[in-house]
Parts: structure tokens; sequence; C-alpha cells
């Protein structure tokens, strides 16, 4: 059966071909495969033996480690920062290293900074007072690290060079495979009010006088040497986030003694910052696995706020296998917190807000780090770490290990709307998510946005769904991308784009992404492949640094659907989906050859379609179609079909027999460059409906324009493509027949 | 005060973001020769729409709920034709409101402006939710003579011109 089918693709993708050489006279320029489903060898780095084809790490991957030991006080009258560190490098690459590159991300908020001058700026033709004097004649912040040492371990000074936002480290000698070396630097900051001068961290200040810290990138930092980049060291120009090499941190911070925080990693001294009654509740948290318990209360932390401790008090922490270390401290914080199972161990979900939160962040915020840590976990892998933090700061959304800034608190007298609600929520889920990716699975987000905020806003949808079913899901679902991918294209991407280059961010690096992966696990794989096929990518990059070709290889790897033509369409380019109906034709069968009809030629690929007596198709458009005619199929008054079944089969098989009465051939077009399944519905006469899917592999042959023949047992009255806007079809006026009179939304 | 957000906007949006806030309003305009008519949807955040008419106005609105009234949804459109004007070949045109509905939490408007036979040019002026959130944006998503544009409209750039 399967040799025939051949015969006739065969038959049916050759024969144009012939036809189109002998009309056309014009000589035609030959091309090279552009075939939607030629694999993507022209578009992926080759494997090799650290980065293997099936999208694992290969024999010789390696990654370096950078362990610190940081110092820290906080000056909170000046809103300074001085620091010290201890920085471990290890070279685990086979070749040596002539000098080491470190991360000085401060050096944005620099007034030496060219990330103010590589924006357009134009004259505004209003401005108010303030905003004019902003602009033009107050002094700019005056950010940066300033840097007092890099010495060696023996204490001598090292050369550096400080290039913008990185600073080189000049070796004596080559740091050799499997060699250590030890850096001590010593700076200091002005810490930025991010509400005036913008930034991922920094403090938000109270009309009260308290200031809520959130200190991130707060110092010097290892920068990622690997095998795809070497050193990435392009500039942190502000779009592109961050590119990190895991190790072990141990952090003393000093801040003053009223002061409540949380930091990455495992505080080791409790019983000196808490008091005893904190110390209490904090371990009923630890087995509260339902509801949070309260660990600093409101009337504590509005007590502390006017306090203005001259005292310092130092929290100790320690953090292992993290890439990154952050810090929110304020007196104005409240903290609750509860524990989360997980089959072979437990987290803590913790939150620290101020009372300017409440009553939104005691009901909600530890609840939704509970969630989110239990339903990523479900999709990838069990949550390592010991604890996730949800921080709430203005304006604020970003992720650190174990810890994250959440935007969204209510009114003054406490009420909120809610998109307020959902907002906070959306943020929470979202930045306790980034964890996952990329925290855990640490991609260069210096490089590729989407691959952490696109993998993590798709498991967010998800995680949203089941923390509650009304929960308004605005990137995910395929037909909330529409607007941006029907958009004017000169403001289009495609997402295998550099992060800085990205015009509309949120659409392209965290919507479309987690579209396209939303789209697999709903239409083109399935779950259960899916699934698989994405836990496996997160387990085998888990504490590494994957690339993009490293998940494209593995989804494809683990589930055996071929998914080139897909990440080529959605991933490195603009194209948009757009397949509608062409033409519905209804057929006949009839006894009677239609008018000049002759007979084929009986060959020997076509013997079993043309020899012995036919039976013809009547087209309800050809001359030949008489309206007797339109009536279901009955086989007794076809004399060829009806002698035929009953000289061939058996009363038994007869009654095994389909029972077709209505023939249609359907033509399909696709105005747009995607290609995808075209998923089918038919609606019958009675009321009745069935959906026929397509597998996308249907255009590779003809890109533009494809046929199917449908043999129903009733009367179609409607078909329609892709019913439940699951392909992110941008024009879904031609995905209807017969052509629906498109009730027009303006008349 | 609000200029000055409007500022520290330009500068967050620079720095960039770990989640992008959604204040993005879409303004499709599309121009139907057989119809000779211009055919306008809104598509705003329904919060948002209700705070800005309680800053606006000092009334509070219900819309999207149920217990939103006809003078809600009269209030929305007089907001609407305050802060969002069409010229069409240079000339002001005031467009009719033709029916809303709610998707997610997105309230979908219908409006067009009639006897449009051609379009030369059109020029936008919208200031809508721009003080309320001035980190606001709106998408003006043009289509006529067959050609797709499109325009982003802040609290600093509020007007632009397709051709």
């Amino acid at each position: 059966m399967k040799k025939h089918i051949l015969f006739i693709w065969l038959f049916i993708a050759i024969t144009p071909s012939i036809i189109a050489q002998e009309t056309s006279k014009a000589k035609e320029k030959g091309h090279t495969d552009q075939n939607k489903f030629r694999q993507m060898y022209d578009l992926l780095a080759t494997p090799n033996s650290y980065r293997t084809a099936s999208g694992a790490p290969g024999p010789d991957y390696y990654q370096q480690q950078a362990d610190y030991k940081i110092d820290i006080e906080l000056d909170d009258k000046n809103t300074k920062l001085y620091g010290t560190e201890t920085i471990t490098y290890t070279n685990n690459a086979k070749e040596s290293l002539d000098y080491l590159w470190l991360q000085l991300d401060q050096n944005i908020a620099a007034r030496t900074s060219k990330t103010p001058l590589v924006d357009n700026s134009k004259i505004d033709p209003s401005i108010s007072a303030a905003g004019f004097s902003r602009k033009y004649l107050e002094a700019k912040f005056d950010g940066g690290f300033k840097l007092d040492y890099v010495k060696d371990a023996k204490g001598n000074p090292m050369s550096y060079t400080v290039n913008e936002t990185m600073m080189r480290i000049n070796l004596d000698k080559p740091l050799q495979h499997g060699e250590k070396i030890v850096l001590n630097i010593k700076w200091n900051y002005n810490i930025n009010n991010y509400m005036i001068d913008g930034g991922r961290s920094g403090y938000e200040h109270f009309k009260d006088g308290n200031n809520l810290y959130i200190l991130a990138q707060f110092y010097p930092r290892m920068a990622v040497y690997n095998d795809v980049e070497g050193w990435q060291n392009m500039q942190f120009w502000g779009a592109g986030e961050f590119a990190l090499t895991f190790g072990n941190y141990e952090v003393n911070i000093t801040v003053p003694a009223d002061h409540i925080m949380e930091a990455t990693g495992v505080l080791q001294n409790r019983s000196e910052v808490f008091t005893p009654e904190q110390l209490k509740r904090y371990n009923q948290a630890e087995n509260s696995f339902d509801k949070p318990v309260i660990i600093v209360t409101q009337a504590e932390a509005m007590a502390a706020e006017k306090g203005f401790s001259a005292k310092k008090k130092t929290w100790r922490y320690k953090a292992e296998n993290v890439r990154d270390f952050a810090i929110s401290t304020s007196r104005k914080f409240i903290m609750d917190a509860m524990a989360v199972q997980f089959e072979t161990k437990k987290a803590m979900a913790i939150s620290l807000y101020p009372k300017e939160g409440n009553p939104l962040w005691e009901t909600y915020s530890t609840r939704a780090v509970a969630h989110t840590l239990k339903s990523y976990s479900s999709h990838t892998f069990e949550y390592p770490y010991p604890k996730a933090v949800s921080v709430n700061a203005q304006d604020q959304g970003m992720e650190y290990p174990m810890i994250c800034w959440n935007f969204g608190r209510p009114q003054e007298d406490g009420t909120y709307t809610d998109r307020v609600k959902y907002g906070m929520l959306g943020v929470i889920i979202h930045e306790v998510g980034h964890n996952y990716f990329p925290m855990i699975v640490n991609s260069d987000e210096r490089q590729w946005t989407w691959m952490d905020e696109g993998l993590n806003t798709f498991l967010q949808s998800l995680a949203q769904a089941t923390f509650d079913p009304k929960f308004p899901i605005d990137r995910g679902p395929a037909k909330n991308i529409v607007p941006y991918m029907s958009g004017d294209q000169s403001k289009l991407e495609p997402i295998m784009t550099n992060s800085e280059s990205i015009s509309q961010f949120g659409n392209n690096a965290y919507g479309k992404p987690a579209t396209a992966l939303n789209i697999l696990r709903e239409t083109i794989m399935g779950h259960d492949l899916f699934d698989y096929a994405f836990k496996t990518y997160a387990n085998r990059w888990k504490f590494k640094h994957p690339t993009p070709e490293d998940f494209f290889r593995t989804m494809e790897d683990a589930s055996a659907v071929d998914l080139d033509w897909f990440f080529r369409g959605w991933f490195y380019t603009t194209d948009y989906t757009d397949i509608g109906i062409k033409e519905v034709k209804q057929f006949f069968v009839s006894n009677d050859p239609p008018k000049d009809f002759k007979a084929p030629e009986v060959t020997r690929r076509n013997r079993l379609k043309a020899s012995g007596p036919l039976v013809y198709m009547i087209a309800n458009d050809s001359p030949d179609f008489k309206p007797e005619m339109n009536k279901p199929l009955d086989i007794k008054s076809v004399t060829a079909l009806d002698e035929f079944i009953q000289t061939k089969f058996t009363a038994e098989e007869k009654a095994k027999l389909d029972s077709p009465k209505y023939f249609y051939q359907v033509t399909f077009n696709k105005p747009g460059g995607l290609v995808m399944p075209i998923i089918v519905e038919l609606s019958f006469e009675d009321g009745t409906s069935e959906t026929q899917t397509f597998p996308a592999q249907i255009w590779r042959f003809n890109d533009a324009e494809v046929s199917r023949m449908f043999a129903t047992k009733k009367p179609i009255a409607k078909i329609t493509v892709d019913p439940k806007l699951e392909t992110a079809d941008i024009d879904t006026t031609n995905n209807v027949w017969p052509k629906a009179e498109v009730k027009s939304k303006f008349d | 005060m609000r200029k000055t957000l409007g500022f520290i906007i330009i500068f967050v949006v620079l720095s960039g973001f770990g989640w992008h806030k959604f204040y993005v309003s879409i303004f499709q305009l599309h121009h139907s020769p057989d119809k000779k008519r211009l055919e306008i949807t809104t598509r705003l955040f329904v919060d948002d729409l209700n705070k800005a008419l309680q800053d606006h106005y000092h009334q509070t609105t219900h819309l999207g709920e149920e217990t939103e009234t006809a003078a809600d949804i009269a209030l929305m459109n007089r907001y609407l034709a305050e802060n969002f004007t069409i010229e069409v070949n240079g000339q002001k045109k005031s467009f009719a409101f033709v029916s809303k509905e709610l998707d997610n939490n997105v309230l979908v408007g219908y409006y067009k402006i009639n006897d449009i036979p051609k379009i030369k040019s059109l020029k936008i002026l919208n200031t809508v939710l721009t003080q309320t959130y001035a980190e606001q944006q709106n998408m003006i998503q043009a289509d006529f003579n067959g050609k797709k544009q499109s325009l982003l409209l802040t609290a600093e750039k509020t007007s632009g011109v397709l051709k």
C-alpha cells in the first residue's frame, strides 16, 4: 500500500515541473535548496566534543568556577556601599588564559558611561521645569565603581585595564588548565535611587525617610569564559542582561542594626540578627506547608522604621553553586515564610515587603512563590536551592538566585484593582521562575534574551493557569501574538537577534518565544513528547551554560519530531502564519464519462487506478455536471462500482466497507511565510463536526498551495481552518468556507 | 511631577527590565476603500481605562464589570475623543462609536469614520493614558493603500503622520 502512495506522490511531484519546462521560454536561474523543511545545517554551529549533535554537553564540556568571599558595608545615611572581595578563579579550560575579564556593571551609571550616548535624542517641544532642570542643569548622578585596589594572593598590586563596564586583569604568566588564581579587590560606589536614575538595583526612598535597598551587580564579577564565546565581554549597554560563572559564595553584610534582610544563600547567624520571638516564628514557618507564618510583623516593622539606629549588625550568608548574589535590606521590612515540600527535599518560600505593600503582599506573595516552585519543578527538575524570596520593590521586576524584586502595591487606602493584583502575581511568578532559567539553566543573557525570558514566560503561563483559572494570560496563547507578528515588518526582528538590537523587547524576547513553545506543546508535539524533551533540556543543562543550538537539538533529539522547519521559521525569520481556503469543489460519482474523455493509457504505474471499468468524478462546476447528480452517493446507481463490489466481496466483507456519500476537494493557500499544520474543522449540515489535522510537512512540495479530498457520510455545511486559533494565523477572514459574509464589526 | 516621571521612564526603558510591564495600548486603523471608511479598533486595558477616567473626570466608572452603565461608555468615548484625534488628508475627523467587547482584561472598542474614499495622509495625536501612566506606550498600526505602517506614541512623542 505504501508503495502505491509513493508512486502517486512521485507522479504528482514530477508532472508539473515537466510541464513548466516545456512551456517556459525565458531561461531561469537555478537556486540552492530553499525548501522550508531543509535541515538547519546552514544556521547551526557544527557540533563538537564540547556540545554534541544530540544537544547534550559533550565529553569535553567544561565550565569555569568563580568562588567569592565578600565583605560589604552599607552606609545608609549617604546611600553608599563599601566592599572587599576575594575571588578564587579556577581555569577548567584545556587552554591557558593570558588575561581575565571581570564585569563592572555599576559603570553603566558612571558619568563617563557611553550608554546614554547611543540613544537618539530630540528636543522636546514642551518640557516641565523639573524635567528641564534635570535634563539640562543638574549634575548627573555620580555612579560607577570606584576601585581602591586589585591585588594578588600575596597582596601585591595587579595590573588591570578598565574598558567601560569590563575590567581586564593583566596576568604576569598565563593561567594554566586546572590552576587557580586569587584576586583581592576593594571598591565602593554611590547607590542609585532607581526611581530617578533607573537600573535593576539601587534603592527606593520613602517619605518617612527610610530607604528600601535592592542591591545587585554590587561587586566586580567574573565574566564567563567558554567554548562558544571565549570571554563573553560584550559591554553592558543595558538591555542584554548577564552572563555569569557558577561558584560558591560567603558574604558578610553589615547594615544598620534595625534592618531586616534577605539575600542569596543560607543565613549563618540567624540567632544574632533575629529577636528570640522572630526566631521562634521562623522555626514555625519551616514546618508550615499550607500557609505562610509572619516572622517580622507589621507592628515590628512600623516600630523599626522610626528608629534610624546608629548601631550595626552583620548578616552572614553562604550560597553554593550560584551564578550571582543579591541582597535586599531595609528597616521597613515585614517578613513571612512557609515551607514547600518536594519529592526528596523541602525549600522555604519567603516574602519581604514594606507596609505599603499590604494587604496585597501578606495575602498573595509567599503563596505565589510556593506555587511557582511546585509548578516549575514539575516541568523541569526538583528545585535545588534551599529557598526563594520575593521582595516588594516599586517598579522593579528583576531576578537573582534565590531572590527577586517585584512591583505591585495597593492604593494608599489599601484597595487594589484586579490589574494590580494579577500584575503583582504575574511578576512574582515570572521572577521566581527565573531561578530555573537562567539562574540554574545558565544561558547567556547578554547574547540571547529569549533563552531565559522566552522559556520562563512559557512556564509562567502554565503556572498562572494553575494558580488561578481566571488568571489573564497575556503571553503564551497563540492568538495574543497576532498583533505583533502581523505588524509593520520594518519594526520586527527574528527572535534570534542579539539582546541589544531588539526594538520590541517584550513581544520579541518574551511573547513570541513563549507562544512558539506553547504551540509546540499544544499543537505540534503534544504534551507527552514536548514535556519529555523540555525536561531533558532542563536536566541536561542545569548548572551549565547552554546555547540556542543545545535547546533546538535537544527538543528534536528527545522527541523524534523534526522541528528544523519550526525553529527556522519561528526563531530565525519574521514570517507569520496565514493559511486560508482558496477553493472547495464538490464531486459526484457518475457512470458516464465526461464529454471528450479519453481513457488514460494503462501503464505499469497506474494500472490499479486506470484499468478495468471506470467510474467518473464530476465536479459541481464542470460542464458535465447536471442538477440531478446533486445527491449522496448510492452505489447501486453506479453500475461499474456496484458490479465490482458484488463480485469482489463476500457479504461479510461488504458489511465492513466504508460508505462515504459526499466528496469534496479543498484547496488551501498560504499567504504567510511560516509553514504550519493545517487544522481543518468540517461542520456538517446536521450540526455535528469533526477536526482533521494535516502535519506541516504537507507544504513540502508546494509552499503556496495544497489540496486535500474529503469523503464524508454527511454533507458539509462549513469548513474552518484553525478553528481554535492555535497557530497564530494573522488573517482569519480567509479561514472559512463558504466565505462567510464576514460580519464586519463596523457595520 | 508627571513629566519628571516621564523622564525617569525613558531612563528605565533604556536600562531595561527583567520583566516588562504591559503599559501598551494598540490602536488599529484600517481603511476600507469599498466601504469608503476608516475602521478603528482600540485595545486598552480596562483597569487602566477606569483609572484614567477617574483621574480625568473624577468619576468612578465600572467599564468591563457587571455594573457598567451607558454613562460609563459615554464617558469613555468622550475621553477617547479628547485624547485621540485623527486628521485625514489634513482635516480633523471625529469617529463614531460602533460597539465594544471585553477580551481577557482588554477592552476592545470599534469606531468608524465614514465617507473616506481615499487616504493620502493620516495625522494621529494620541495622549490616551499617558497622563495616568507616564510609561504608557500607544502603538498605532495603520493599514491603508495596501501598506502596513506603525507609530509608537508616548508621553514624550504624542503625535505622528503616516503617508
